[in-house]
């Protein structure tokens, strides 16, 4: 029983390290809209970050109990069933993030409800398949923490360059660049990010624990 | 008909979804496989952002006004009636073309969850102005589409006989290769970068 354990735990954290070195915005290209459109500040990104655990976590726990306990109902009824259940989750999401700034719900327009329709996306992710739901639990917390370290990168990196600022608090720069504000930048910051983390893939592939890239 | 041209001339050309709005990035990346997946793909999302349009509209005419619905309303709607056309059009193809269901079934549920699809009817709600003007945004968004895929897909072949660095290959410099048109139509549409 207590190995059964072992084992059982051993394989979630084998999943977890998988699906963090294999991160599915910068090297599977998931969620990228958001990503590259209105990550522009931190606040952005930790609103972002909310609504995406907010939609993410519960969709893809409906969709593993769905083909679990109702395989009889054909497939695209219960993707159907996610996509309701993952607009209902808009909802809390947007109470959440509402105490971020007075005009967050601005500055995301409508990518504040594209992030939670990106979540579903996540379930058609290549080479991913639904094993119940605990696995699909472990796959969506390791999801919204990829989605969510890509953003913040993503967002801090163009608030520094574009205001000078970290969550509003200036950093004494004394150049800007406000063109990394602009959708363009944000293609490029989301390249390099990638890059980076295509290397440190290969690195911890090489040291045994995720993928090799070829 | 005006109405709807010109919409759908300003989404696919000046406005681009993906090189403006990145709205259909990730649906670009399983698209461009190959030629056939291009079109399949890139015909899945012309006519779901199309429906999406026309149901957006009438939608946005039947309930505007209300607090609720501009607040938390609108996208549980939107996103409620795209799963909604999603599941007729896939109950009609199991019915009554099986075959074809059954190839096009992962193209169908991707082009209608995706960035592109909802953000085709929020598109049509603020910026078209009529019906036809919302169908031709969601038509235009599709079109787009395909044009940003067909551009891609060019510098995808002389990208793989150049010396990309390792950590650049793969999405890195698809995404340098989008930002670079980004801004190429950015400069096009005759905004200047903000100093």
């Amino acid at each position: 029983m207590a190995s059964e354990r072992t084992a059982a735990a051993g394989g979630l954290l084998k999943r977890c390290k998988q699906a963090l070195a294999e991160n599915p915005v910068l090297l599977g290209g998931l969620a990228l809209a958001p990503v590259v459109m209105v990550a522009t500040t931190v606040k952005n990104a930790v609103a972002l970050m909310i609504v995406m655990a907010c939609t993410l976590v519960p969709v893809m726990l409906l969709e593993a109990v769905l083909a679990k306990y109702l395989s009889m109902v054909p497939d695209f009824a219960r993707m159907a069933l996610c996509a309701v259940f993952a607009a209902a989750m808009l909802m809390p999401a947007r109470l959440a993030v509402a105490p971020l700034a007075q005009n967050i719900f601005d500055s995301l327009g409508m990518y504040f409800a594209l992030t939670g329709v990106s979540a579903l996306m996540f379930l058609h992710s290549p080479g991913r398949e639904p094993e119940g739901p605990r696995f699909a639990v472990t796959d969506a917390v390791c999801g919204t923490l990829g989605f969510a370290l890509a953003v913040f990168l993503t967002g801090a990196v163009r608030e520094a360059l574009s205001l000078g600022t970290f969550w509003g608090v200036p950093l004494g720069f004394s150049v800007k660049f406000p063109a990394m504000a602009m959708p363009f930048a944000g293609f490029f910051t989301a390249a390099f990010w990638a890059a980076a983390w295509n290397s440190l893939s290969r690195l911890i592939g090489r040291m045994g624990g995720g993928r090799e890239v070829e | 008909m005006t109405s709807f041209l010109l919409v759908a001339a300003v989404a696919v050309f000046l406005e681009n979804a993906l090189f403006a709005r990145a709205l259909d990035i990730s649906v670009l990346l399983p698209a461009l496989h190959s030629r056939r997946t291009i079109w399949i793909y890139g015909l899945a999302v012309t006519l779901s952002s199309s429906a999406a349009g026309g149901v957006a509209w009438g939608l946005h005419s039947l309930l505007q006004g209300g607090g609720w619905y501009a607040s938390y309303g609108q996208p549980f709607l939107f996103l409620t009636a795209q799963a909604f056309l999603y599941a007729v059009v896939c109950a009609g193809l199991r019915a009554y073309k099986k075959e074809l269901y059954r190839a096009i079934r992962v193209p169908l549920t991707i082009s209608f969850f995706n960035c592109a699809a909802l953000g085709s009817m929020f598109l049509a709600v603020y910026k078209a102005g009529s019906f036809w003007g919302a169908v031709g945004t969601g038509a235009g968004v599709g079109v787009g589409f395909l044009l940003a895929c067909a551009l891609v897909r060019v510098a995808e072949g002389r990208l793989a006989i150049c010396n990309v660095p390792r950590a650049f290959q793969g999405l890195p410099v698809r995404l340098m290769y989008i930002g670079l048109l980004a801004l190429a139509t950015y400069g096009l549409i005759g905004h200047q970068l903000p100093v």
